[in-house]
């Protein structure tokens, strides 16, 4: 069993919340204001370059919701 | 030589599968669920290869050669459905652990206390899962009749498929999916790179060359345009985000896991691996430079290689889409099968005991795995119409999954029924009348075109529920929030 108050940081439970919604909303807004071809970036078109670079960010700000997870700190102690 | 290439890897898959089953004993937990053993890997590849059947590899460098940009909408919302199952699959995974709950039908019917509504549910998914069954059929099919260029005919694959499929699910179950699934990955990474490379460099000299090049020759091409504007882009990738993990086989991978932090962890590769799509949509690109002016958009990526490539090389592809329908094949018959066995035939006096049940579920692969042949075998008109028909039922089963989470509402079986009643009636008149909420609806402001139908259905089905909810008993205690 974990110490509960790992579990209930306020605080820390926003920033993750935050960090794993960004990317959704870049995802699902940025369409509207950045529907266009040009410029190409690293020879994608622009929206199609705006959807891959926020796959990145998502995998990077899933890592640090992860991270920052107070169960991932019992994992692998006194479970089962 | 082609042919060679496509039957080695078939019977590899196949030694595969079968091995797959060794030194376990079998019982419908183990055939359904691998016992609840598998580890990050074997989940991650589950999970993913959803995203890569032969119907997002045919399909994505179709829509891609077709319609240009709305394409990236499957990008998109992947990305949305790893963040979202990050929060709630570990909940569903440790509640179906903890009363041994093996089907999706069981989760929600052990959830609201109701055997009818597992009913429902099964319904649902068993409808919503033979046109999806029948369509990585008849991609099978396509797939090696272009590969062997008519060696062996898409009939024939279909019916050699099907009967490697039945075997090879009624002996290892889901351990055969697997197992098979760990080459099917290798293979079709390797492809799609090395295809969204060669071809962009063979048409156009490069990536950056092409997109240039399109750019110029066909400006609205590569942006969003109406009906499939933003709107519509945003809508669809919400709605397709919420019903990704709503399908009854996602149902089974989830549980298939070991521990809940194979969820997490997933969740932060899997955008990564998502970006394999833009090797795909590459393809599909590039095949516009290459063979212009297709009647079927879907065959794009196929007749670009056997236009460009050697036999073996084609016979490679035509290896890791006969893979591509197998793995999700396989885990949508044992699924079907399961549900059917499980939350149907359980209910006669005769299918009382485990065992027998099991028996039942092994047996109904060979009629499920015929039908969706005969499906695929006899034509493909209605089967795409059935499949988003199906998926946009499916997605109408998040509200119940959401609400079944929140403490403050204990929402009663009641309640989801009527949500699920009013929302899957919604899709069907949507659907028969071939109409969309913006022109059935007229009063709506034209800015709305491309609105998504299923949020609309989404909308009705939500507040069905709660006015339902209402007037109606609690509905059994909140979820645990605690690790045990």
């Amino acid at each position: 069993m974990s110490n509960p108050s790992e579990r209930h940081s306020p605080l820390v439970t926003a920033v993750r919340v935050a960090l794993a919604l960004i990317p959704v909303i870049a995802l699902l807004v940025g369409p509207f204001f950045l529907n266009r071809t040009r410029p190409l970036v690293l020879g994608l078109p622009f929206l199609m370059f705006w959807i891959s670079a926020w796959a990145v960010v998502a995998a990077a700000a899933m890592g640090c919701v992860y991270w920052l997870d107070p169960r991932r700190k019992t994992h692998g102690k006194a479970r089962d | 030589m082609a042919l060679t290439v496509v039957l080695l890897v078939f019977a590899l898959a196949m030694t595969l599968g079968l091995a797959a089953r060794r030194g376990r004993r079998m019982d419908m937990e183990q055939w359904t669920i691998g016992r609840r053993g598998f580890g990050s890997i074997l989940v991650f590849l589950l999970m993913a290869g959803e995203i890569y059947t032969t119907f997002t590899f045919l399909g994505a460098s179709g829509y891609a050669y077709g319609r240009g940009a709305p394409a990236f909408y499957i990008i998109a919302y992947g990305v949305v459905a790893y963040a979202l199952g990050y929060w709630f699959l570990p909940r569903v995974w440790r509640y179906a652990r903890d009363h041994g709950l093996i089907t999706q039908a069981d989760f929600f019917a052990h959830r609201f206390d109701s055997y009818g509504l597992g009913i429902a549910v099964g319904l649902i998914g068993v409808v919503a899962m033979l046109p999806y069954l029948a369509l990585q059929l008849e991609g099978l099919g396509l797939i090696v009749q272009i590969t062997t260029q008519g060696a062996v005919g898409s009939t024939t694959a279909i019916v050699i498929g099907t009967a490697g499929l039945v075997v090879y699910v009624v002996i290892s179950g889901i351990h055969a999916s697997a197992w098979t699934a760990v080459v099917k990955d290798i293979m079709v990474l390797g492809l799609a790179i090395f295809l969204g490379i060669y071809l962009p460099f063979h048409a156009y000299g490069g990536i950056g060359e092409m997109f240039h090049k399109l750019a110029v020759e066909s400006p609205r091409l590569l942006s969003l345009h109406s009906p499939q504007g933003p709107l519509w882009f945003s809508t669809t990738v919400l709605v397709s985000a919420l019903g990704f993990w709503m399908w009854p086989h996602a149902f089974a991978y989830t549980f298939s896991a070991r521990d809940e932090h194979i969820f997490r962890r997933n969740a932060v590769y899997l955008p990564l691996y998502q970006l394999l799509l833009l090797f795909v949509f590459f393809t599909g690109f590039a095949a516009l430079g290459i063979v212009p002016g297709l009647s079927k958009p879907d065959l794009a990526l196929l007749a670009a290689s056997a236009a460009t490539l050697p036999a073996w090389v084609l016979g490679l592809i035509g290896g890791a889409g006969l893979l591509a329908a197998l793995v999700p094949g396989s885990l949508l018959l044992i699924v079907t099968a399961a549900l059917l066995a499980k939350n149907g035939l359980a209910l006669l006096p005769a299918f009382a005991s485990e065992r027998r049940i099991h028996l039942a579920a092994r047996i109904l692969v060979l009629p499920i795995a015929i039908g969706a042949a005969a499906f695929a075998i006899l034509g493909n008109t209605g089967i795409v119409g059935l499949l988003l028909l199906g998926y946009s039922y499916i997605s109408q089963l998040f509200p119940a999954l959401a609400f079944s989470f929140l403490a403050r509402r204990r929402v009663g079986a009641a309640a989801v029924y009527a949500g699920l009643a009013a929302g899957a009636l919604v899709v069907t008149i949507l659907t028969l009348t071939h109409k969309h909420v913006v022109t059935l609806l007229p009063f709506l402001p034209h800015a709305l075109t491309g609105l998504n139908d299923g949020i609309a259905a989404l909308l009705v089905n939500i507040t069905m529920l709660l006015v339902v909810h209402a007037f109606t008993a609690r509905g059994p205690e909140p979820l645990p929030q605690t690790e045990r």
